[in-house]
């Protein structure tokens, strides 16, 4: 076990009855851990898990097999109200016939904390999630935000080592969204406590966490910094989930340190680094970012170690100083490009219909292996 | 010409349904008004024939009748309508306590736990609201006399509880299935036990739900004939099984005086616990 690690999970598996019949397993041997002031978030689509197992971690549900250690103690037999984690409910499930200053203090009173230090530090977390004067009112009688504030003020007055958040930012819209999350970053700084954050947003996971553990079916598809799972995703559902892309399926060849992957359409991919479990004549994917593609000039420019492809454009939109474009390439693939645009000039050259060529920074192409269930490594959904 | 007309049978069908709940509410309630009203009748003989307004028929019902008719003898004894009285009080107390205890309980333990056979047990709380009131009475007697028990207010007491806690179940039930459950992992995530938990949280939410079946369950126990009438004792008779007993030697004015008070105690019960609810929704 590792001795900085606050949380340690290992081999964690849990198995639903299927209402229809037949077995879903919900976690199938998850093993993670969680340092201590990590902001870690739990990414996946609906269905894959990050529910259950933030729920095994706070102890409102049993795990069939592995175990989960917190703070250099066997969580097994442990309920919930004697685990040193609090949570953060998706509805924040703030208690309706409570003054948010009661909700607030909740954890205190259930614990027999003395009333002056219990006030004290009621106040000092209105303080934090900044709802001084809010104390004396209803939940009802506040807005989303402020809700969010509250269930987080309840959240940590108890000082947990960990805070377990449900996927808290969902029901709040975009624009109090994004403040909330920098605001709870801060927070989460302030505190020095470790985050566990579940969410279903990649955008969010790439801004706001140390760690991604990428989930899918039960399973980790991938742990890493946002950087490293943003820049190598190590499968086709990491590359599809996290960010946009462009996937391109063929066979790979091997040639010394590079490869070539040639698309089932023919294009030749330069491939640099190369991954040791693909060899001559595998089926594999190669992704390329949106952003990694360029706009070539004049008609006969090339680029070395990169292939041209022609695009025929079927949308462009501005967004601030970038075009996103939409095209479908001549052997008929649709791709998507993001190309920069400080001189205000790209707009004139791109109308729909019209064909332009496009080419990509040498190093951006990232192999990835086939894998089993993805028989359609379509780059439409990301 | 056609707004007119519209106007018109818009009129119409407002007066038509404005008619229609006059109709509906005289239906329901023009029975109890004329016992009220013919409470206050001094026409000893014919209640329907209205002579002059009197205070008499409560005065007897009371005891405090000061001259003594014939008529105002019927009540044979005051003391026998206030032990009735008495005796419906006690019975309905007692068994509205446990009965919504049990009956809160089990509706928790049916929405809250994971076991066995659930359906199974949920069909037999509903059961003793299903089976007929003279049934149940029967099987009651059948069962007490059997056990060797003396009928009495323990027999009635026993004997409302098996079909009062149902009525309380379903009103805790309906509160419960709209209560998030999410509440009490929140609270348990705070640190409260289970124990801590139902006393700071799901009871006060479910609260509302409690009276309501509190309040039926009083109200029901406070009016049953059938399944008393069965296990009363000698000297234990309720206020139903009483008023039965008067009118089966014939319909004298003393009755209307006491199904009045008895239509403004129900309303009085009625309208605090509706008064309650308003707050609790509050």
């Amino acid at each position: 076990m590792n001795e900085s690690s606050l949380v340690v999970i290992a081999d964690a598996t849990k198995r639903f009855a299927a209402p229809e019949g037949g077995v879903i397993t919900a976690l199938d041997a998850i093993s993670f851990n969680v340092n201590d002031k990590e902001f870690v978030t739990l990414l996946g689509p609906s269905g894959c898990g990050k529910t259950t197992l933030l729920r095994a971690i706070s102890g409102f549900e049993d795990l069939d097999s592995g175990t989960i250690v917190i703070d250099n103690q066997l969580m097994t037999h442990v309920p919930p109200h004697r685990r040193p984690v609090n949570t953060v409910f998706q509805n924040y499930a703030l208690f309706p016939h409570l003054s948010v200053g009661d909700n607030i203090g909740y954890g205190l009173d259930v614990t027999g904390c003395a009333k002056p230090e219990r006030n004290q530090r009621v106040d000092e977390v209105l303080e934090l999630v900044g709802l001084v004067g809010f104390e004396r009112r209803r939940p009802k009688q506040l807005s989303g935000g402020q809700q969010q504030r509250v269930a987080l003020a309840r959240a940590i007055i108890n000082r947990p080592k960990l805070l377990l958040l449900d996927e808290p930012l969902s029901a709040l819209d975009r624009k109090l969204r994004q403040a909330m999350q920098l605001e709870l970053k801060n927070i989460q700084h302030e505190l020095g406590i470790a985050f566990v954050f579940v969410t279903h947003d990649q955008e969010e996971a790439l801004t706001m966490s140390d760690r991604i553990v990428v989930l899918d079916r039960g399973g980790i598809q991938q742990i890493g910094t946002p950087t490293t799972i943003y820049d190598s995703p190590v499968s086709i559902f990491v590359a599809q989930f996290v960010g946009e892309g462009n996937l391109f399926s063929g066979t790979f060849t091997r040639d010394g340190d590079v490869g070539t992957l040639r698309t089932d359409s023919g294009i030749n991919i330069v491939i640099h680094d190369l991954l040791p479990g693909i060899n001559n004549g595998d089926k594999a994917a190669v992704l390329i970012r949106p952003e990694d593609f360029e706009l070539l000039d004049s008609p006969n420019e090339t680029k070395s170690g990169a292939a041209v492809l022609e695009v025929r454009i079927a949308q462009t939109v501005f967004v601030g100083t970038d075009f996103q474009i939409v095209g479908s390439t001549t052997t008929g693939e649709t791709l998507k490009a993001t190309i920069r645009d400080p001189s205000r000039t790209l707009a004139s050259r791109l109308g729909e219909g019209d064909v332009v060529r496009f080419t990509y920074r040498p190093h951006a192409p990232r192999l990835l292996p086939m894998s089993e269930n993805a028989n359609d490594p379509s780059p439409d959904d990301a | 010409m056609l707004g007119w007309m519209g106007g018109l049978v818009r009129g119409l069908s407002q007066r038509t349904l404005l008619c229609y709940g006059l109709v509906f509410f005289a239906f329901v309630y023009a029975p109890m008004v004329i016992v009220f009203v013919y409470s206050f009748n001094s026409n000893p003989v014919n209640m329907m024939a209205w002579q002059e307004f009197t205070f008499d028929w409560y005065r007897s019902i009371f005891g405090l009748s000061n001259k003594l008719t014939e008529q105002a003898l019927y009540v044979e004894s005051t003391d026998q309508l206030k032990a009735a009285v008495k005796n419906s009080l006690i019975v309905a107390c007692t068994t509205t306590t446990i009965s919504t205890v049990i009956g809160t309980m089990t509706a928790l333990a049916m929405a809250r736990f994971r076991f066995r056979f659930k359906t199974f047990y949920r069909v037999l709380v509903f059961m003793p609201m299903i089976i007929p009131d003279i049934v149940l009475g029967l099987a009651l007697l059948i069962y007490f006399v059997t056990l060797g028990g003396e009928l009495g207010l323990i027999t009635i007491i026993i004997g409302h509880c098996t079909f009062l806690g149902s009525y309380v179940f379903i009103v805790v039930s309906a509160r419960l299935a709209g209560m998030d459950q999410t509440f009490e992992e929140a609270s348990a995530d705070l640190g409260a036990n289970r124990f801590v938990t139902f006393r700071r949280v799901t009871l006060p939410l479910i609260t509302p739900g409690v009276v309501g079946g509190a309040l039926l369950a009083f109200i029901i126990s406070m009016d049953d004939l059938v399944i008393t009438y069965f296990i009363a004792g000698v000297d234990s008779t309720t206020l139903p099984v009483f008023i039965y007993g008067m009118l089966r030697r014939g319909i004298k004015p003393e009755i209307n005086a006491i199904a009045s008070l008895m239509i403004l105690f129900s309303l009085v019960v009625a309208s605090s616990g509706l008064y309650f609810r308003s707050r609790a929704a509050r």
